[in-house]
């Protein structure tokens, strides 16, 4: 390419990023009329866009932008509000500036492409609103300057890079990785405090180049969600429906290749939310739904996934009709519909050639269907899911692998080989002796469980469940000390009992055949530092496999009226520690992830945050003595340092939650005790904060409201931000 | 690499013996052919997914063709590893007999597979040449790839 082609291709694609953006601010100003940071931020984009396109002498482009950019710079100064009628049309303008912007990609000019029309109606729409503003203002000039416009001066601080050469880059880091991990198993065997060293560091520096070269790899799925507004807007109104998007975990980062690949699938989905899913306003109405429809989207990663949610609070899949269809297309017999069950009979819309409606419409339907989607995304690696309620909604759930991640692992042993689990479904090792197995595991029939603390978790063998020839009574038999790996998936734990567990070590994730990966008992396949290949756990997999739901409920049944009583029995084990004006406070032990005993030099402040290492990532903290009201309300100085309100302390405890996919900790005290006592007593809370009060110890306790607290710490930060005029966001 | 078969075009393929069979695949979807390597058995699959092997940094999984094709076959001792690539850069291995040479077939050449080959090879078979001292069976790649595991 000259030189002249590379800047232009700079242009165009700097543009349609630009258009992105627009597209987006244009449905928010919807909704906003008198945004006017979002209306200076689209002005700026046909602003750029003209004067770059004049640089290159683009006429249409040009004149096309400079129009658009008199419309807006009414709207700036107030002359004209954004109905829906000129959201409308400056989307249709950035449409035809995209087909320009095309034209100019592939054949560097701008070709045949009309816009007159287009310019008149925007003239009109200028002008019948201003004419009837004619009264009150004298001669208007094009584009005066408002005194209000703030100048804002935007820096470079990114580069363009071609993605071939980042996924050359990231195959090279992955290769060093393995290396480095053989380099360490070697520098275990050779007792040289040299070379031992020298391969810390090169671990150090190998682990820190990692992490950024994914990163440069990763966008926040905004990037393809940004765009989703518009479409949904575009839809409804040409479906007569009425729909809102919510979008939740857009900052979730996902590999720029993968983006790729689910966008069309997920605008397919969203389209066929609408125009099949979402029933329209009347008829909502008259169901007792609220009139707007409602689409949820969201992401976020666990386990090494990311996940992908899309939910509609729509008319759901009717089981039966699906049957009914499939049958008239010779899909399955009327024999095989009878002993369907209604969720497999849903999922019949994922065999090629189906299509629910019979009149096909423009939007879904026709061509694209859902094999199509599920086709790309197992094509990715990934697997989709569907459930439905008539009436109530469908809800489709996407799970895409992190394809070249590295990931801490634990390496766990059965008796023939090595198995690797995400450090993150890791929730902890035990190892029992011989004299406490008949404490802390039950035998039940055929199946085991164990008492963890009160609670009780199903124990399955990974001998068994992988068919390796020993059953979980073997593995108890022959050794005298078990190891139990306790997992969590999907929010549920289960004890894993295992041969040996080895080590942990920093994988890299080699994606395993389509066909192995659609089984979900296998998550990928690494080459450990010892050469060998070792495959990666699906912990939900391996739980479903194991039936690991049907053995609690089984357990729960047998174990009977009295264990059943133990077990639902109130006592319960509590944090318990000081709270700011010498009472004490409480939280229940059991929802918490992890306490820990933290230094106060390793609590540090930003901004207004207290923040810690931990992980491996920033924990955001929130000191619980700051947010739960005083009594005596008096005006806290949020600026202490925690030095100097926990004074004589060296050490804090935190107590760290998990919250779906994020972690956060609240500060404590700088002492705690373990309690359990069981609640009988509770009195209504007295603050804001507070769950409930009780008697421990025989004192006075408020049993704290974890939601609620961080709920008000939010506020607390948006208030005092607000007050002194910086971002509440780090 | 795309490659579009004329009417009239020459085709390479890389050639192998696996029982007593002789067959020929695309040569250009023959990633490489590489030694015994050393196997770290899958748990849960059929017996004729024999594992998965290293190549270079990649994790390719190995299929006992042998097994595959006739359902009692032996162990394999000795073998060679075909390995196969498609055009979306996923590959599996074929362990086969030994590898003979590659040769170049005119598209026209391609005849039916015949009804007495048996129905699990006739699966992995898209056609057969004639050639003056055999048949040459052509692997079907793309229903490999696709459906190894039905």
């Amino acid at each position: 390419m000259n030189e002249n082609q590379e800047l232009i291709a700079a242009f165009v694609e700097e543009s349609i990023e630009g258009l992105d953006a627009f597209d987006q601010d244009l449905v928010e100003l919807e909704k906003k009329p008198d945004d006017h940071e979002v209306i200076n931020k689209i002005f700026r984009v046909v602003h750029s866009m003209k004067g770059t396109g004049s640089f290159f002498e683009f006429e249409k482009l040009v004149t096309l932008s400079h129009t658009a950019e008199n419309l807006l710079d009414d709207i700036r100064g107030d002359k004209l509000q954004a109905t829906a009628e000129i959201i409308t049309i400056l989307l249709e303008t950035s449409d035809v500036l995209r087909k320009i912007l095309h034209n100019i990609d592939k054949t560097q000019a701008e070709g045949e492409i009309r816009i007159q029309e287009l310019l008149e109606k925007i003239h009109l729409c200028r002008t019948t609103q201003l004419e009837s503003e004619q009264n009150q203002t004298q001669g208007v000039e094009e584009n005066p300057e408002p005194s209000h416009h703030r100048m804002q001066i935007v820096t470079e601080s990114s580069i363009r890079v071609d993605i071939d050469r980042l996924d050359r880059l990231m195959n090279l880091v992955g290769e060093l990785v393995l290396c480095r991990n053989q380099v360490l198993q070697y520098s275990k065997s050779l007792y040289d405090t040299q070379f031992a060293i020298v391969s810390q560091r090169l671990s150090h520096v190998t682990t820190d180049l990692q992490e950024i070269v994914m990163q440069t790899r990763m966008q926040p799925i905004e990037r393809i969600w940004g765009r989703y507004p518009r479409v949904i807007r575009t839809l409804a109104n040409s479906c007569n429906k009425k729909v809102r998007l919510i979008m939740t975990g857009e900052d979730t980062e996902i590999d720029k290749t993968l983006l790729e690949i689910i966008n069309d699938p997920l605008t397919h989905i969203l389209r066929n939310s609408i125009d099949h899913g979402i029933e329209d306003p009347e008829y909502r109405l008259r169901s007792g739904k609220p009139e707007e429809g409602t689409i949820y989207l969201s992401a976020y990663q666990e386990g090494g996934q990311i996940i992908v949610e899309i939910r509609d609070d729509g008319k759901g899949i009717n089981a039966s009709y699906v049957k009914q269809q499939a049958v008239k297309k010779g899909i399955i017999t009327e024999a095989q519909s009878q002993s369907l069950s209604d969720r497999d009979a849903i999922n019949l819309i994922f065999v090629p050639g189906f299509s629910t409606v019979d009149t096909v419409t423009d939007m879904s339907g026709r061509g694209v269907g859902m094999d199509v989607v599920k086709e790309y995304i197992e094509h990715a690696g990934g697997v989709v899911e569907l459930t439905s309620e008539v009436g109530v909604g469908t809800c489709i759930q996407i799970k895409l692998p992190l394809t070249l991640a590295i990931m801490p692992g634990i390496v766990l042993g059965t008796c023939k080989s090595k198995y690797v689990v995400h450090q993150a479904s890791l929730v902890e090792l035990i190892c029992l002796e011989d004299d406490e197995i008949p404490d802390k595991i039950e035998f039940i029939r055929n199946v085991a469980v164990y008492r963890l603390r009160g609670a009780v978790i199903p124990l399955i063998c990974l001998d068994e469940v992988l068919n390796e020839g020993r059953t979980l009574f073997d593995v108890i038999d022959q050794n005298s000390t078990i190891n139990i790996v306790v997992l969590q998936a999907a929010r549920r734990q289960f004890g894993l009992v295992v041969e040996c567990i080895h080590d942990t070590q920093e994988v890299v994730v080699k994606p395993l055949n389509r066909f192995l990966q659609k089984m979900q008992i296998f998550a990928g396949a690494t080459i450990l530092g010892d050469g060998g290949i070792s495959l990666i756990l699906d912990v939900g997999g391996i739980a479903r496999r194991a039936n690991v739901e049907a053995i609690r409920k089984e357990a729960l049944e047998v174990i009977g009226v009295q264990a059943q009583e133990e077990l639902q029995d109130k006592s319960v084990q509590f944090v318990v520690f000081e709270g700011q004006d010498g009472g004490q406070m409480g939280l229940p032990l059991l929802d918490i992830y992890r306490l820990e005993k933290i230094s106060l030099n390793d609590i540090q402040k930003i901004g207004l945050h207290h923040v810690m290492q931990y992980q491996n990532k920033i924990l955001l903290l929130i000191d619980v003595r700051q947010v739960v009201e005083e009594r005596r309300k008096q005006l806290r100085n949020t600026d202490l340092a925690l030095s100097e309100i926990y004074k004589n302390a060296h050490h804090l405890y935190v107590a760290v939650y998990e919250d779906g996919h994020e972690k956060f900790g609240l500060i404590l005290s700088p002492n705690v005790d373990i309690m359990q006592i069981e609640v009988e007593n509770t009195s209504k809370p007295t603050r804001a904060g507070v769950l409930y009060s009780t008697i421990m110890g025989n004192k006075i306790t408020e049993v704290l409201n974890v939601s609620e607290i961080i709920a008000m710490s939010y506020r607390k930060r948006m208030n005092v931000s607000e007050s002194i005029g910086v971002p509440a966001e780090l | 690499m795309k490659v579009v078969h004329m009417n009239d075009e020459m085709i390479q393929y890389c050639t192998f013996y696996l029982d007593k069979s002789f067959f020929g695949v695309e040569a250009h979807k023959v990633q490489e052919v590489a030694r015994i390597q050393n196997l770290t058995t899958i748990p849960l699959m059929p017996d004729y997914v024999k594992g998965l092997i290293n190549l270079r940094g990649e994790v390719v999984m190995s299929i006992d063709m042998s097994k595959k094709l006739h359902a009692c076959a032996e162990e394999k001792n000795d073998y060679v590893n075909l390995v196969l690539r498609d055009q979306n850069a996923n590959s599996i291995s074929l362990m086969v007999d030994h590898v003979g040479d590659v040769i170049e077939l005119s598209s026209h050449g391609i005849e039916d597979v015949p009804e007495n080959i048996d129905p699990s090879t006739r699966k992995v078979v898209k056609g057969m040449y004639k050639l003056s001292q055999k048949f040459m069976l052509v692997l079907d790649v793309d229903r490999i790839m696709n459906q190894i595991m039905e």
